[in-house]
């Protein structure tokens, strides 16, 4: 099996690298795209914590699995109602450009 | 029907919101007063329902009804209801005072347009929170509303505000009485600190007052007192209720002469059972009240604003229930004996319908002529039949004639002066000071109504009798100012009543007959010289202002005019607090100006610009960039991690 | 008949699913859109009836859930009660609000789902149900930010929303996952357990415990609005539609205060000292600094979301202070800023529905052109200055004097700078409440009245009347608040 803190050093950089995204890409696409990575590194230890106290405990332990597949379905909500957002404001805007979108402000 | 007493105040509150919040098109008649009628005629009858089961024997002393509104830990703030005979005392003051005056109002406030509806809304809410404090069962809710009474006075004094005189002599009222006020929350500070408790049932318990050492005891009285003499404009705090007579008359009337002032008197009753324990803040309180009374009663022989006379005439027979208040304590202790109580709460309650009679009557003249001044009046008495009429009763009863309701309830305060002599001989001075001022007070009301209504008029005026909604309530006034008296002999008599509320403190007191009681007051030498005393002074006045020609400057000569000067200036005590406040406490507020100006304003003003600028800079941090907002979220992670992993460790 | 009692404890939610799945055909079948808004009332007001009926009569025992995911308490029934009464008086004024709109079904059916999310919440024992209720409300709140979606402004204030909120949905379920490592389950009260196993896990727990909380307390406190997690709130209370403006401020906020205590105070209270000081700074900070720039702000909006992060700051105080007593403070201050706020931003709704604008210029002489909203927005302000006798006044009372107490027993004595700090920042905040009215009644402004329209009068009113009614009833309320605090049975009383 592979050791744990393997697994942990993965998930951290990858909620890394999204959160990162997310702060400076400009893309409002792209940004909603680093938050799905985000998400999904939350999956990855979710799975894999599943896996560990099922191995650590002896007993089957599903809450991980079933709870990332919750995830998953919500992040499929999600995307759907942003890239709805995302579309209006590019009719308004005329651009996806996130720091181009900053009337409310101050 | 005592649970229903909490409803009292709550109709004339109604009013207030209802007058206060309506729009204007329905107020209908009066700009509001049919509500503001409407309001204390729900609280008159309630008050006559609750004072007839007080009659009948029925008190709410024990397990009060509350309204816990806020408890913390151990100390709770709760509002209830406490009715025993002093209580039902206040309510037939105020509630037929109360309502007689607004009624008088609908004809006395016709020309003031506009403000009407202000009149009336503060004057309902006067009326609610009058009868809060009369029903108050612990200090702290007495207080409370003792505070809104203070500012609802204030608010009417200062109802003409565009009046510089009449703006400042509302300051000056609130002012004054919050020396008082401040007194009185010190004196139920320290009687929490003993007893940890403000409701009467508990304080009043014998257990209460062991708890309170001596000295303690004295020194909450005696503060107690203060707020008293604040509220019931005592010396050294007098001199506010004349200047509030800037007020409208019915203002004066009803807060200034029947109800508010009456407040204090009421507070010095309430706190009986904490006085007796303290002889010492008793003769305090006697001292004050005689000291009072033939004050204000000099001052008032040589006024010239009819107001003013009976402002001062107020403070003067203030000054007399609590002289009678005093002296009553001592009967108590060492005689066991309610007769001073009674005396006072009797006389309060005479006193506030022929006072009340007496401005409202008042009022009527300077409606129809237009001024105060008595020395532009004269001869009115032809023109205004039934104002005349009644203020002569008025001015009958508070001087003490047979059978109007003065005489017996000042005869009664006197005989109990007298009687507490026996104690302390201090009392056989007060009760001389008593009789002198019942001779002054005679001589300076017939000065009052012949300079009004007798002889030829002094300045061209055109009178004319006032509406019948005016002179309604003068006539029910002067009704009471000859009756009240004889409740001395109702029923089990005013003293067998009074002596119910104090039952306690009495250690199994003889009750008095009613006949033994009449027989005391016709057999006793001393009613007939103060009885004599009061002839002469009306007597006096008549010759000196009714004969035609008579030489009165023969008085401002005397003494080469100094004692005339000495009581227009009201002994200079005015001119004292205004020198002193312009010499010394403008000195101080010289330098508090500078250090405030300095020092304060530079702080403030530092903290201003600091606190606008850093709202303002953080406010440009704002930029509408909402990947700077998620930057910042994760720097507040970084941060807050950093000190919860390393700096707080480190620390703790 | 296994699953009906297994679905008992979800009834409230699947009922405002299945009208919210109605709205939209009620929105084709019928012109008269106040239909539809009157529908969307009836689940709000069936279940407000239930939950108050239980609230005051005890006259139901909560059904214990087969599957441990959800538990309702005293503590969830008062939640539900503010959330369902926010729902309420947003939907009665939007009936006025979006009369000329489009899609008004969806809209109405949106405030349905996003307030049976909050419901989720306010009943989970589980990190899990928290999640998800979050995330139901989240998204459904995204889109209501975004309803006009011709105006630049709203779409502008849905993208910020959306952003940061995916943003700081991310963060909590990163920090879920990471629980989840550490003790094994997601049930907070097993949690809670497990954390006291002095972290055997896997080596480093420790620390990734706190790294979790750190990111936990960001994704809550994006709710919340906690400095600096904040940023997005006055922008997006702005732009959003300003009934939906009252919606988040009164019962999104609240929701996340749901989940903080859950979280905090039950799954995490074993580590109370190591995020005990840094909540109170980030208390002291937020009231701070919403006050401050309240301060300079001229839209009412914009002021009200910044006295909201204020408020946010008095709530947290609960935390570190973390007694029952401080709890039951915190409930009624969630009570009663839910009804003053929300009517506070229904004020300037019913403004809007009579085209007056939503600056502080536009309140000029209002006490002239409309008596009832001058007077109510006084109420409101007050009762969030903390006057007495509002409603405001005994909740914060009892708030700040929590800390003041708990700085003696149970607690370490720095406690009592909370209580300072708050008290000061009150004084701060009666300057730009007091402003407001000043205004309303001393400023001469236009003179024509303002017509309001009766369901939005209606709205205000549930809100004037409870502002007043929960200071008056300040020991029934505050009686009902200690019993619902009660579920915290781990925490000292406190006083």
């Amino acid at each position: 099996m592979i050791p744990i803190e393997y697994w942990l050093i993965f998930s951290s950089l990858l909620f890394v690298i999204g959160a990162y995204g997310v702060v400076s890409r400009k893309n409002a696409i792209v940004v909603l795209m680093c938050i799905e990575i985000m998400l999904n590194a939350a999956n990855i230890n979710l799975v894999m914590f599943s896996s560990y106290h099922s191995v650590l405990h002896t007993v089957p332990d599903a809450t991980g699995q079933v709870f990332a597949l919750f995830s998953i379905a919500i992040a499929a909500a999600e995307v759907a109602v942003g890239l709805a957002i995302i579309l209006s404001v590019y009719r308004r805007y005329q651009t996806i450009d996130v720091d181009k979108i900053n009337i409310l402000r101050w | 029907m005592l649970e229903y007493a909490w409803l009292i105040p709550v109709f004339p509150f109604v009013a207030f919101l209802l007058i206060a919040l309506l729009p204007k098109r329905t107020l209908w008649w009066e700009s509001g007063a049919v509500y503001a009628i409407a309001g204390t005629l729900c609280s008159l009858v309630l008050s006559m329902l609750v004072v007839w089961s007080v009659l009948n024997g029925e008190t709410l002393t024990t397990d009060t009804p509350k309204f816990k509104w806020l408890e913390v830990g151990d100390f709770s703030l709760e509002f209830g209801v406490w009715i025993d005979q002093l209580t039902a005392l206040m309510l037939v003051v105020v509630s037929i005072v109360g309502t007689l005056v607004v009624v008088y109002s609908g004809g006395y406030m016709r020309e003031e347009g506009e403000g009407r509806r202000r009149y009336y809304a503060e004057i309902t809410l006067f009326i609610s929170v009058m009868f809060g404090l009369v029903i108050s069962d612990n200090y702290l809710q007495m207080f409370i509303f003792w505070e809104l009474v203070g500012l609802c006075s204030y608010l009417l004094i200062g109802f003409w505000y565009e009046k510089p005189s009449a703006a400042s002599a509302a300051k000056r009222a609130f002012i004054v009485t919050r020396v008082g006020d401040i007194m009185f929350m010190a004196g139920i500070i320290i009687l929490f600190k003993y007893v940890g408790s403000l409701d009467f049932e508990t304080l009043f318990s014998e257990s209460a007052a062991v708890a309170v050492p001596t000295d303690m005891m004295i020194l909450a009285t005696a503060l107690i007192f203060g707020g008293a003499i604040g509220k019931s404009a005592q010396f050294p705090l007098h001199e506010w209720l004349p200047d509030a007579m800037e007020g409208p008359t019915t203002v004066s009337a009803l807060i200034h002469a029947a109800t508010m002032v009456k407040a204090g008197v009421y507070l010095v009753a309430r706190s009986y059972p904490l006085l007796i324990h303290a002889p010492e803040s008793l003769l305090f309180v006697a001292v004050i009240g005689g000291v009072t009374a033939i004050l204000a009663a000099t001052v008032a022989l040589a006024a010239n604003d009819i107001k003013r006379v009976l402002a001062y005439s107020t403070i003067s027979q203030l000054g007399y229930m609590i002289l009678g208040l005093g002296a009553g304590g001592y009967l108590v202790i060492y005689a066991n004996s309610p007769g001073g109580y009674a005396a006072a709460t009797f006389h309060l309650m005479n006193h506030a319908f022929f006072k009340a009679l007496l401005f409202l009557c008042a009022g009527s003249v300077i409606h129809a002529i237009g001024t105060n001044d008595m020395r532009l009046m004269g001869g009115l008495g032809k023109k205004m039949k039934i104002t005349s009429l009644t203020m002569l009763i008025g001015a009958l009863a508070i001087s003490g004639i047979p059978p109007f309701s003065g005489f017996w309830s000042k005869d009664e305060v006197l005989a109990a002066v007298w009687h507490a002599g026996e104690f302390d001989s201090v009392f056989f001075l007060l009760w001389l000071m008593g009789i002198v001022t019942a001779f002054m007070t005679a001589f300076y009301m017939f000065r009052m109504w012949f300079m009004t209504f007798a002889g030829e008029p002094r300045s061209e005026y055109h009178a004319h009798e006032s509406p019948r909604i005016m002179t309604v309530p003068l006539m029910i006034l002067a009704g009471l100012a000859m009756t009240s008296g004889f409740v001395l002999f109702i029923g089990d008599g005013f003293k067998g009543f009074m002596e119910s509320s104090i039952e306690g403190l009495l250690h199994g007191a003889e009750h008095e007959s009613l006949v033994d009681i009449a027989a005391e007051i016709f057999t006793d030498p001393l009613t007939y010289v103060s009885l004599t005393l009061a002839v002469v002074g009306i007597m006096l006045a008549r010759k000196i202002y009714l004969t035609p020609g008579f030489d009165r400057s023969m008085f401002s000569r005397g003494f080469n005019g100094k004692l005339q000067r000495a009581l227009e200036n009201r002994w200079y005590i005015s001119k004292f607090y205004d020198d002193f406040a312009v010499k010394v406490v403008y000195g101080l507020s010289l330098i508090a100006d500078k250090f405030d100006r300095y020092v304060i304003d530079g702080l403030v003003n530092g903290f201003a610009f600091l606190g606008g600028n850093t709202g303002n800079f953080i406010r440009r941090l704002q930029d509408g960039n909402v990947q700077r907002y998620a930057s910042l979220i994760l720097v507040g992670i970084c941060l807050l991690l950093i000190l919860v992993l390393y700096i707080l460790p480190w620390g703790g | 008949m296994e699953i009906l009692n297994t679905l008992e404890p979800f009834l409230p939610q699947l009922l405002l699913i299945l009208f919210a799945t109605l709205m939209p055909g009620l929105d084709y079948l019928f012109k008269d859109k106040r239909i539809v808004a009157f529908a969307s009332l009836i689940p709000l007001i069936a279940i407000m009836g239930a939950v108050v009926t239980w609230l005051f009569t005890d006259s139901w025992t909560p059904p214990g859930s087969s599957i441990a995911l959800v538990e309702i308490n005293l503590f969830s029934g008062l939640f539900m009660l503010v959330f369902l009464a926010v729902g309420i008086i947003v939907v009665l004024t939007s009936m006025d609000f979006v009369r000329t709109d489009k899609n008004q079904g969806e809209y109405y059916a949106l405030i349905l789902l996003a307030i049976a999310g909050m419901t989720l919440v306010a009943s989970a024992a589980d990190l899990f149900v928290i999640f998800v209720g979050l995330e139901i409300a989240g998204i459904s709140s995204f889109a209501l930010s975004g309803f006009r979606k011709h105006e630049k402004r709203s779409a502008e204030a849905a993208t910020k929303y959306f952003i940061i909120g995916g943003f700081s949905s991310a963060l909590t379920l990163f920090a879920i996952s990471l629980f989840y490592g550490i003790a094994g389950t997601t049930n907070i009260s097993a949690m809670g357990a497990a954390m006291d196993a002095s972290f055997t896990s896997f080596e480093g727990s420790e620390s990734f415990a706190l790294l979790a909380t750190v990111l936990v307390l960001a994704g809550f406190g994006f709710k919340v609005a906690l400095v600096p997690f904040h940023m997005w709130a006055p922008d997006v209370y702005e732009g959003a539609p300003t009934p939906i403006s009252g919606l988040l401020a009164a019962a999104s906020k609240k929701m996340g205060f749901a989940a903080f205590f859950k979280v905090f105070l039950i799954g995490l209270i074993v580590t109370k000292s190591d995020w005990d000081i840094a909540i109170a700074i980030l208390a002291i900070i937020t009231m701070t600094v919403g006050n401050l720039i309240a301060v300079s702000q001229t839209n009412i909006k914009r002021m009200l979301a910044y006295s909201s992060v204020a408020q946010a700051g008095y709530i947290l105080i609960a935390l570190p202070v973390g007694t029952q007593y401080a709890v039951a403070g915190a409930l009624f201050h969630i009570l009663t800023h839910a009804f003053m706020k929300s009517g506070a931003f229904m004020v300037v709704a019913g403004m809007a529905s009579c085209a007056i604008g939503e600056k502080l210029d536009d309140f000029k002489g209002l006490g002239k052109r409309s008596p009832f909203l001058a007077i109510s927005m006084t109420l409101f302000l007050f009762s969030l200055a903390g006057i007495p006798p509002l409603a405001g006044f005994a909740s914060k009372f009892v708030l700040f004097s929590s800390a003041v107490y708990g700085s003696s027993d149970p607690g370490p004595s720095w406690l009592i700078w909370l209580a300072v700090a708050a008290v000061l920042n009150s004084a701060l905040s009666l300057y730009y409440y007091a402003r407001v009215i000043k205004y309303m009644y001393m400023e001469k402004g236009s003179e024509a009245k303002v017509k309001v329209p009766r369901s939005t009068t209606a709205a205000i009113a549930i809100s004037l009347a409870m502002t007043i009614v929960l200071g008056v009833y300040f020991d029934a309320v505050m009686d009902l608040c200690l019993r619902a605090a009660e579920a915290f049975s781990n925490l000292p009383i406190g006083f």
